[in-house]
C-alpha cells in the first residue's frame, strides 16, 4: 500500500504536462507518529525510481551551504530529498516560496550578480521529509503546508 | 443649436478597447481587462509598446490604465489565457495598473485563495516580459530588518570560519549589538560619510574581538531587498545591475507583511513618499548614510492574508496602512470559485491540447468538457466545504491550511496522467482517480482525522449517494448516482464512432425486442 502511494506521489510529482498549474510542484513526505518505516528506507524506496541525492536542513545547517549544495544538485539536474529537523530561518523560507512559486531561486548578491536567480531544471525536484509532530510543533511559519503539492502521509 | 463634438482618435481607440474588454465567453463572464496595442511616436517614428489595464465587471464605464511595456503581443496573449477572469482578479489587477501608474505603494489584504502572489507575477509579466519575476521578500516572524534594508557581512574563508560568524551573527545579542552601533552612527550628524563608515568598521571589528572571533576579517557590505529593488535595472539581456543613484527600479513584492514584527514595520515606513507617493530616496546607516535613489520604474507591492489567518496576530500596522493604497478583498464568491474550477475542469486554460494521449492517460479527458463540467462540480463543493471546515481550525493546531486555486488545478493536472482503470470495464475509473488525487492534494496535509474522515465521508456521499445527504443527480431523464453518470460518460466518451455505431445498433435491436417481448438476438438478424 505504502509502495503504491509512493509510486503515485513521485508521478505526481515527475509529470512535466501542465494544463492549470504552470509550474512543478515541490513534494511533502509527513512521518505520522507511531510510523514504523525508516527514513533510510523511504530514501531506498525513492532511489529505485528517481535519481535523488538527500540533504538534511538541520542544527548544524547554515543557508548558504544548503542553498550551494540545492544549486549544485540541481546543476547536475537531480532530485534533492530535504530532511528538515529545524524551523526554517527567514532566508530559508523565501527561498522555499520562490521555489513553490516560480520554481527558482532568487537570491540577492550571490553568485557575483546583483540579482541571483537560477530556474529549477525541467528533470529536477525537490522532496521535503518531516515528522508530523516536528511540523506541528517546530514550524513557526503558519502555512507551512501551502508549499506543497502532493503530500503522502507515511504512517 | 446642439454643437456637434467629433471623438477624437484616442476616443476612439479607447472605445475601441472598451468595447472589446466587454466580450463575454461561454459561462457569460467577460474575457479579460487586458489589451495590447502598439503606437508610433510621432516624432521619433519610434514604436511603443503599451498595455491597457482595466476592469471589464465595472458597471460605470470602464477607466483604463495604460502602461507602457517591455512584453510582446504574444507574451500579452498568453498571460490573459492564464488568468482566470474573475471579479476578484480584475479588481486586483485594477489596483495594481493605477498604483504601478502613479507611484503608489499598494497593499492588498485578503484570503490565500484569490491569487494575490499569482497577479502580481503576472502584472510584472505583462510589464517586463514573459519569464520576469518581480523581486520577492517574504516576512515571516524572523525576518530581520538587514534582511530588507543592508547589512554587513564578514568574509570569511574556511567552512570553519563561516560556521563561527554564522553561530555569532544568528544570536540575538549579536543583532542587538549591532544594532546599537546604527544608533551610535546615526547620532553623529557632523560626521561625513566617510567618517560615519569608518566608525561602523571599528565597531564591528571591536564586535568580533569581544566575542573571539578574528578582528582582522574584512567586512562586505550588502543591501538588501529594498534598496536593491530601488536602484535595479533590467537589462534586455534578463539580468540586472544596480547603481544607487541612476538604476531604473524594479517591481519589490513584500509578502506576508501582516507577520512582520513591528521593527521591520519600522523599516518600511521609510518606503512613504509625499502625497501618497513611494519615497524618492532612502538613507541607509549602515553605509554610513548614504542616500539610494529610487527609480522611476520602482514600485512596492504589499500583500497580506487577513488577521484571523495567522493566529495572534494583530491588525495590519495603522501607520503602514495609512502609508498605502489599502485594499482589502474577501473571500472569492461562490461564483468565482466555480468559474475557476469551471476553467480547470474543462481544460479552457490549457492552450494547445496534445495530440497524443501522455502517459498515464487511458481517457483524453482535456476533450471533454461535459466530463469536466461534472468533477467541476465535485471539487467546487469539496473545496468549498472543507474551506469551511478549516476555518474552524484544526483542534490545537498552529499550522493552518488555506486552501488555494492551485490545489483544484493540480487536481486537474493529476486527472490527465494519472488516471486508474477500472477491473469492471476497462475504461478509466473516474471515482477512484478522483479520490485519489484528492487525498494527495487536500486530505493528506490535514493532521485533524476527524475533519479527514468527514470530508471522505462527503466526498463519497456526492459520488455513490452512501448516506443519501447530497442525493442522486438526474441525468437524461433519469436519476442516478454520480458515479452511474461518470461510468456512462466515461464509457461514451472511450469509445471509437464505430464502436458507437455499433453500440447504438444493438441497443435500437434491444428497444425493438422489449417492445416485441421477445429475448434480442432471435430476430437480429
Amino acid at each position: 500500500m505504502y509502495k503504491d502511494k509512493l509510486k503515485t506521489f513521485l508521478n505526481l510529482l515527475k509529470k512535466d504536462f501542465s494544463a492549470g498549474k504552470k509550474t512543478f510542484d515541490i513534494g511533502l513526505m509527513v512521518i505520522e507518529p507511531k510510523s514504523r518505516i525508516k527514513k533510510e528506507g523511504i530514501l531506498k524506496e525513492v532511489k529505485k525510481t528517481v535519481d535523488i541525492e538527500s540533504l538534511i536542513y538541520g542544527k548544524d545547517s547554515r543557508d548558504e551551504e544548503i542553498f550551494n549544495k540545492i544549486i549544485q544538485s540541481f546543476q547536475r539536474s537531480k532530485w534533492i530529498l530535504l530532511e528538515i529537523t529545524k524551523d526554517l530561518s527567514s532566508p530559508m523560507l523565501n527561498q522555499l516560496k520562490n521555489l513553490s512559486n516560480s520554481n527558482s531561486f532568487q537570491i540577492i548578491d550571490y553568485g557575483g550578480k546583483d540579482v541571483f536567480e537560477m530556474k529549477m531544471p525541467e528533470k529536477s525536484r525537490i522532496i521535503f521529509l518531516a515528522e508530523r509532530n516536528f511540523i506541528e510543533k517546530e514550524i513557526r511559519y503558519p502555512h507551512f503546508y501551502t508549499f506543497f503539492g502532493p503530500t503522502l502521509n507515511i504512517k | 443649436m446642439t454643437e456637434i463634438r467629433f471623438k477624437s482618435p484616442e476616443e476612439i481607440k479607447e472605445d475601441e478597447i472598451e468595447f472589446k474588454m466587454r466580450e463575454r465567453g461561454p459561462e457569460g463572464e467577460p474575457q479579460s481587462g487586458i489589451f495590447f496595442d502598439e503606437e508610433i511616436v510621432s516624432g521619433t517614428q519610434e514604436k511603443k509598446k503599451y498595455v491597457y489595464i482595466g476592469n471589464p465587471y465595472s458597471t460605470e464605464g470602464l477607466p483604463l490604465t495604460k502602461l507602457e511595456t517591455e512584453a510582446t503581443r504574444e507574451d500579452i496573449e498568453t498571460i490573459k489565457r492564464e488568468i482566470i477572469p474573475t471579479k476578484e482578479s480584475a479588481e486586483m489587477l485594477e489596483a495594481m495598473a493605477v498604483t504601478y501608474k502613479n507611484r503608489q505603494p499598494l497593499l492588498i489584504e485578503g484570503p490565500t485563495a484569490i491569487g494575490k502572489t499569482y497577479l502580481m507575477e503576472r502584472f510584472t509579466e505583462m510589464i517586463y516580459g514573459r519569464g520576469t519575476k518581480p523581486l520577492d521578500f517574504y516576512c515571516s516572524g524572523q525576518t530581520d530588518v538587514s534582511e530588507l534594508m543592508a547589512k554587513w557581512v564578514p568574509k570569511t574563508e574556511t567552512e570553519e570560519e563561516k560556521k563561527k560568524w554564522n553561530e555569532f551573527l544568528e544570536l540575538s545579542e549579536t543583532r542587538g549589538k549591532i544594532s546599537e552601533i546604527a544608533q551610535e552612527v546615526e547620532g553623529k550628524t557632523n560626521f561625513s560619510q566617510e567618517r560615519k563608515l569608518a566608525l561602523i568598521h571599528i565597531r564591528l571589528q571591536e564586535l568580533a574581538k569581544s566575542a573571539g572571533l578574528s578582528e582582522e576579517t574584512q567586512w562586505r557590505f550588502q543591501y538588501g531587498a529594498v534598496p536593491k529593488a530601488m536602484g535595479l535595472t533590467k537589462n534586455p539581456d534578463g539580468n540586472f545591475t544596480f547603481d544607487e543613484l541612476n538604476g531604473a527600479g524594479f517591481n519589490l513584492h513584500i509578502e506576508e507583511v501582516g507577520l512582520a514584527e513591528p521593527q521591520v514595520i519600522n523599516a518600511l515606513l521609510k518606503l512613504r513618499g509625499k502625497s501618497g507617493r513611494l519615497t524618492e530616496e532612502i538613507q541607509v546607516w549602515e553605509n554610513g548614510g548614504k542616500k539610494v535613489k529610487s527609480g522611476p520604474k520602482f514600485w512596492v507591492y504589499f500583500s497580506t492574508n487577513p488577521p484571523e489567518e495567522y493566529l495572534a496576530r494583530n491588525e495590519i500596522d495603522p501607520a503602514l496602512a495609512r502609508g498605502v493604497v489599502f485594499k482589502r478583498m474577501k473571500e472569492l464568491s461562490p461564483e468565482s470559485l466555480y468559474l475557476a474550477s469551471d476553467y480547470y475542469f474543462t481544460y479552457r486554460m490549457m492552450g494547445e491540447k496534445p495530440k497524443e494521449k501522455p502517459e498515464g492517460c487511458l481517457l483524453d479527458i482535456y476533450n471533454h468538457p461535459e466530463i469536466g463540467k461534472e468533477i467541476s462540480t465535485i471539487v467546487s463543493t469539496f473545496h468549498n466545504d472543507l474551506n469551511g471546515l478549516l476555518k474552524v481550525g484544526e483542534k490545537g493546531r498552529r499550522q493552518r491550511i488555506p486552501l488555494s486555486l492551485d490545489d483544484m488545478a493540480r487536481v486537474a493536472d493529476g486527472l490527465i496522467t494519472e488516471q486508474a482503470r477500472s477491473k469492471e470495464t476497462g475504461f478509466l475509473d473516474l471515482p477512484r482517480t478522483l479520490k485519489n488525487l484528492i487525498e494527495f492534494y487536500y486530505l493528506n496535509r490535514l493532521a485533524d482525522e476527524s475533519i479527514k474522515k468527514k470530508m471522505l465521508e462527503k466526498l463519497d456521499d456526492m459520488i455513490f449517494n452512501t448516506t443519501g445527504v447530497t442525493g442522486l443527480v438526474e441525468f437524461e431523464g433519469k436519476k442516478i448516482t454520480r458515479k452511474e453518470m461518470f461510468d456512462m460518460m466515461v464509457e461514451r466518451a472511450s469509445l471509437t464512432e464505430e464502436e458507437k455505431i455499433e453500440r447504438a445498433k444493438r441497443e435500437a435491436i434491444q428497444v425493438e425486442a422489449s417492445l416485441r417481448g421477445t429475448k434480442p438476438g432471435k430476430n437480429s438478424k
